[in-house]
């Protein structure tokens, strides 16, 4: 066994492709087989209808089909990227995903240090368990509260005339639209996002922690020498994923929480296609726009990837 | 034991009071839902703000919800969507997870790149559509369960668990010639449980939340899931009045108090869950109190 | 020995997999099979209940209302009686509320239709005759002529609509949904608290300054935000169309094609509301509210005045404050002008036909004389009753001033809403029917409402609302995005310039950008839609 694991392990100089195929199919039979469900799963469901987005190059019409529809090259790309809103959608886009990647994205793995550090075990629970119930209230009445929290008469405005503010709807102010979308989104995803840093945290080995502590390390150097580079896989490739959904912001929240008024600062990709979609019905060009977007992303994810095997051993493959 | 510093001390009430903040801010939502689905309805249309306690006291919106038979249908559908949904996605993610997670496949980075690919590009809704209907899938449960059978998201966290589990582990017992169904089974999985726990937990919530895959393949309201009969009642007015023909959309809305109490009857089942899943979560707890 | 388990294992997994939908599949029921033992009618005339064992498939949104107890038309009374009168049988297919479209659009895509599809034909991206071209519907004239005498009989002594239910090319595409009588075409408007008017001392306002002396008063004496209402409505030029320029396409004197928020007097409407706003009469989250926003700060009286439907809005609040606030009064104002005595060019109106769940004939259709003959029953006189009024005995009684609804319906002993009993009893909303005037004198319960179809009928809008003109399909697709343009643009303006944030110096730029946007261009494709329609015959 050990001897063909060394042979593999520097296969470029001494054997020819067929050779390492074989061997690598010997080898690895079983790890094979039990994949066969897997890839089954990926080509019967995700790669034989993936023929379908070539429509992003048609002038797509359901009745017709993809072999009765007109090609038209890049237009549905062109008509994209040279429209009046394109600038500014690209950039309300960027501008929120980078947001959310600063703030929300640290904000569980922050949260779950925290929750980590406390005593008392009901007490742990309890906060677990209530702080990730907002992901279960449907988007619509999550917004409806929003809306009614920063409205001129709501609660956030009632404490800003306490301490002497002037009292405005804020959602009616652009420069607002995306710190409220981004605390909102906190406050939403806060609890469930840190699940998985929570079941990261107990595969931390006990014993790191006590040999720290014979060399007397407090809490806080225990959290910087031992807990976080124990979780960095997992939030390395978390890290990555997101960094893959850079241009997906969803449009639901948006729509519900967007008005004319903010559309400088809130209308991004998503809504932009949403709201063309509902009044064009337009397949080409929402397909154009959502694969402009996979390109882009999927780059993104293959450069984050790149970067982190060379630094950090943790890749997606 | 090494008695506490000054520092150590302020962090851990300024940890508590942050926690307790949270969970105020966290809690708010369902408050908010249940004081509403209990309100008066005559009322609650006359509110607006923030309830802090339900206006009046009235069942009457719980009853007409559990007068609606999609509801109860949807109970039905939902339970086995879910029981089924969740052990087929986390059989399949668990094996997957673990076949790619082995470091000397030749394919392997191959297969992982050929999977990730699949979260940025597909086919868009109607060669889906087709191909389910190809497949004989259309108005059965299984054209639910099998298009999204497996979340390639949750079987890249599944792989980056088993990743970090020692190789001399596993290089060991295969010396010994256990198969590889052994190995993950019984050396793997234990190590990964809470991992594997996550894992069927989003699943769970996944196949509880579901209801656009619903709406495309099935006809008959029968076989709905609850997340569907929820969204019908939710959506009514919300996010189609910006094209409405103004004139038409003379109608008669369904209560609010009754919306809120199907928002309830339509969550708390899944929000039980958790508890049951969270013992695998608070090992960290343990150590934290023994590090104390 | 583990070999074998291995590969069990595997086999099983994959076995369970295809199992599951090989399993599923067979489930599937196949109702075709039973095609062609239908009985041949003689051509003219109809005589129900039809004979035939044929099943047909529809495709029809189940209302929101009937939902709430039925899964399926089959199951609700109404949908019963039509089937055993018609003699036909159906299975009915729903598709789920919201993404309706998504739903229709897979629906084309597969080569297996339901034979009889209820969707809003009209506005389908390319137009209805696209849909005739693709061989996706049927071209409805021949079928017309030979298996629907009572829709013919309609069409040959109501021109106008004939006119508006065909294409350019003159087929007929749809079984449609038409309102019997110009009184049902009107259903929103404005509305006041009467009481706190008359408390005031106040009179219901009819032009712009006595609104805004009006409201002003009612600031004065302490009411939060007067004036409150969904910026939506003013596509039907509320208070747009007292300037003239309401926020849509429209007719002007000429008969020409306009768009209103073009018009130059649009600058001296937004120079009003934004005096308005600034003075604190209209609610300064105009820009963001929803209509429970609305509807809980008129019934508090914090909103004294906004848009509603005599329906959904002035029924539902009488009926909300009748027992806890029994002073509580709301009525109807007229659409505002700017010189006393004279009636509104605009206000909310809708065409006489009304697209939504109009019944076409698909290609796939295996029996095309039973569809056509089932729907046609709608259109007789005992059709109608039953799809207006559902069941003679039960739902309605027939008096001599017509048919009456029962206490099932307008006091229902389970504790149903109107509407809800309604929609167990008869195709509420929208269908392939002729509407009954009489049917909506009884569902307006309240004086109020009944007063408030009245002053909202009172206005010109007819002569100015465009016609259900169609475009060519290659017009279609340049309109709607220039349509979408201008639409968002106009949405984000207007706010800005009704709230300050952009002064009205910037008018001008304003008009210029929609010119830029394509303005003339979708102007001349109305035009000459417009002159298509008026070629119809």
């Amino acid at each position: 066994m050990r001897n063909v694991k060394n042979n593999i392990s520097k296969p470029r100089y001494s054997k020819p492709f067929s050779v390492r195929l074989k061997a690598d199919f010997r080898r690895n039979k079983e790890l094979y087989l039990l994949l066969i469900p897997l890839i089954a799963f990926y080509i019967i469901f995700k790669y034989v209808p993936m023929y379908g987005s070539v429509i992003a190059f048609q002038d797509f019409s359901p009745r017709l089909g993809i072999t009765g529809s007109d090609w038209v090259g890049f237009k549905n790309f062109i008509d994209f990227f040279s429209d009046k809103s394109f600038i500014r959608i690209l950039k309300n886009t960027v501008i929120i995903s980078f947001s959310s990647l600063i703030f929300c994205f640290p904000a569980p793995i922050i949260f779950a240090l925290l929750m980590n550090e406390l005593r008392s075990k009901i007490f742990t629970r309890s906060v677990q368990t209530i702080t990730y119930l907002p992901h279960f209230i449907s988007m619509v009445v999550i917004c409806g509260l929003i809306r009614r929290f920063t409205v001129d008469t709501g609660f956030i405005n009632d404490i800003i005339a306490f301490f002497g503010g002037t009292r405005s709807t804020m959602l009616n102010n652009p420069k607002l639209f995306v710190p409220i979308y981004i605390i909102s989104e906190i406050w939403q995803g806060l609890g469930w996002g840190s699940i998985i840093y929570l079941a990261a945290l107990t595969g931390v080995d006990q014993q790191l922690y006590e040999a720290a502590m014979i060399d007397g390390a407090g809490r806080w150097k225990q959290t910087l020498h031992v807990t976080i580079p124990a979780i960095m896989p997992t939030v390395v490739i978390m890290f990555i994923l997101k960094i893959g959904n850079i241009l997906n912001v969803g449009y639901e929240k948006i729509i519900l929480l967007y008005n004319p008024l903010t559309y400088e600062t809130a209308d991004v990709i998503s809504s932009f296609v949403y709201r063309k979609g509902l009044l064009e019905q337009n397949w080409g060009y929402s397909a154009a726009v959502g694969m402009f977007n996979s390109v882009i992303n999927f780059i993104l994810l293959i450069a984050a990837n790149k970067l982190s095997k060379k630094y950090t051993e943790t890749s997606l493959w | 034991m090494r008695r506490h510093t000054r520092g150590e001390n302020i962090f851990n009430i300024f940890d508590i009071v942050i926690m307790v903040v949270l969970m105020v801010l966290t809690l708010y939502p369902l408050l908010y839902v249940v004081f509403a689905s209990f309100s008066d309805g005559t009322r609650l249309m006359r509110f607006s703000g923030l309830l802090t306690h339900p206006l009046g006291f009235s069942q009457a919106a719980y009853k007409s919800v559990f007068a609606n038979p999609n509801i109860m249908h949807g109970y039905a559908n939902t339970l086995i969507l879910v029981v089924a949904g969740t052990a087929m996605g986390v059989i399949l993610t668990v094996i997957g997870g673990y076949c790619l997670s082995r470091k000397n496949m030749m394919w392997r980075n191959t297969i992982m790149l050929a999977i990730t690919f699949t979260m940025f590009f597909n086919g868009g809704l109607i060669p889906t559509y087709l191909n389910v209907q190809r497949l004989g899938l259309l108005d059965t449960l299984a054209a639910i369960l099998l298009p999204t059978a497996i979340n390639t998201f949750n079987l890249i966290i599944m792989r980056t668990a088993f990743l970090s589990i020692p190789d001399s582990l596993v290089e060991s017992a295969e010396l010994d010639g256990a198969n590889q169904l052994i190995i993950l089974f019984r050396i793997a999985l234990p190590l990964a449980l809470p991992t594997v726990m996550v894992i069927v937990l989003y699943y769970a919530v996944e196949r509880w939340n579901e209801w656009f895959n619903a709406m495309i393949y099935l006809q008959d309201a029968k076989k709905f899931p609850l997340a569907l009969v929820l969204r019908e009642i939710l959506i009514q007015e919300s996010t189609s009045s910006m094209t409405q023909d103004v004139g038409v959309g003379d109608k008669e809305s369904v209560s609010l108090s009754i919306k809120y109490a199907v928002i309830v009857v339509a969550t708390l089942p899944i929000l039980v869950l958790y508890p049951f899943l969270q013992k695998y979560f608070v090992k960290g707890v343990m150590v934290g109190a023994v590090k104390g | 020995m583990k070999k074998t388990n291995l590969l069990r294992v595997v086999s099983l997994t994959t076995v369970l997999a295809l199992a599951a939908a090989a399993v599923s599949g067979c489930g599937k029921s196949n109702t075709a099979s039973e095609h062609g033992s239908g009985v041949t009618l003689s051509d003219g005339e109809s005589v129900y209940p039809v004979k035939s064992d044929d099943t047909l498939t529809v495709w029809v949104a189940l209302n929101d209302q009937a939902k709430q107890n039925y899964t399926n038309m089959a199951e609700t009374p109404f949908g019963k009686a039509w089937l055993e009168k018609t003699g036909v049988n159906i299975k009915f297919i729903h598709p789920t509320s919201g993404n309706v479209s998504e739903q229709f659009n897979l629906l084309t895509v597969s080569k297996d239709m339901p034979d009889v599809i209820l969707y809003d034909w009209y506005n389908v991206s390319g137009g209805p005759q696209k849909y005739i071209d693709d061989g996706t519907i049927l071209p409805l004239n021949d079928i017309i002529d030979k298996y629907s005498p009572n829709f013919k009989a309609y069409l040959e002594e109501n021109p106008d609509v004939a006119r508006a239910v065909k294409t350019d090319e003159g087929n007929y595409y749809v079984y449609p949904f038409i309102r019997g009588d110009e009184k049902l075409t009107v259903s929103c408007g404005p509305i006041v608290r009467k009481d706190i008017l008359d408390e005031y001392g106040l009179k219901v306002p009819e032009t712009i300054d006595e609104w805004y002396n009006t409201l002003k008063t009612c600031k004065e004496h302490g009411t939060a935000t007067p004036l409150s209402f969904l910026f939506k409505f003013e596509k039907n030029g509320v208070f747009s169309g007292a300037y003239g320029c309401p926020n849509s396409f429209f007719l002007d004197d000429d008969g020409n094609v306009q768009y209103g928020p073009a018009q130059d007097s649009a600058k001296d409407y937004l120079a009003e509301m934004n005096k308005w706003y600034k003075e604190g009469l209209l609610d300064n989250n105009i820009s963001s509210l929803e209509q429970t926003d609305i509807d809980s700060r008129f019934l508090t009286g914090d909103v004294v005045a906004s848009i509603g439907y005599a329906g959904s809005s002035i029924g539902t609040y009488l009926t909300n404050e009748k027992n806890s606030n029994p002073s509580f009064n709301v009525e109807a104002a007229p659409n505002p002008v700017l010189k006393k005595g004279e009636k509104s060019d605009f206000g909310q109106k809708d065409n006489i036909y009304v697209p939504q769940n109009s019944a076409a004939i698909t290609a796939s259709c295996k029996n095309i004389e039973l569809a056509a003959r089932f729907l046609d029953y709608a259109y007789s006189e005992e059709g109608s009753l039953l799809l207006n009024f559902g069941i003679e005995g039960e739902s309605y009684e027939m008096t001599e001033d017509g048919p009456v609804y029962t206490d099932l319906i307008t006091n229902n002993p389970d504790g149903l809403t109107m509407s809800q009993a309604l929609s167990h009893y008869m195709m509420l909303g929208s269908g392939p029917y002729v509407q009954n005037v009489q049917y909506i004198d009884q569902y307006y319960q309240y004086d109020q409402q009944k007063n408030a179809l009245k002053i909202w009928s009172d206005t010109n809008a007819a002569a100015h609302k465009l016609p259900q003109t169609t475009f060519t399909s290659e017009e279609s697709k340049s309109a709607a995005t220039i349509t979408n343009n201008l639409s968002t643009y106009v949405d984000e303006m207007w706010m800005k310039f009704i709230t300050g944030i952009e002064p009205l110096d910037k008018f001008d730029e304003y008009q210029a950008q929609l010119k830029q946007l394509g303005l003339e261009e979708v102007l001349g494709y109305y035009d000459a839609a417009l002159k298509r329609y008026n070629k119809r015959n």
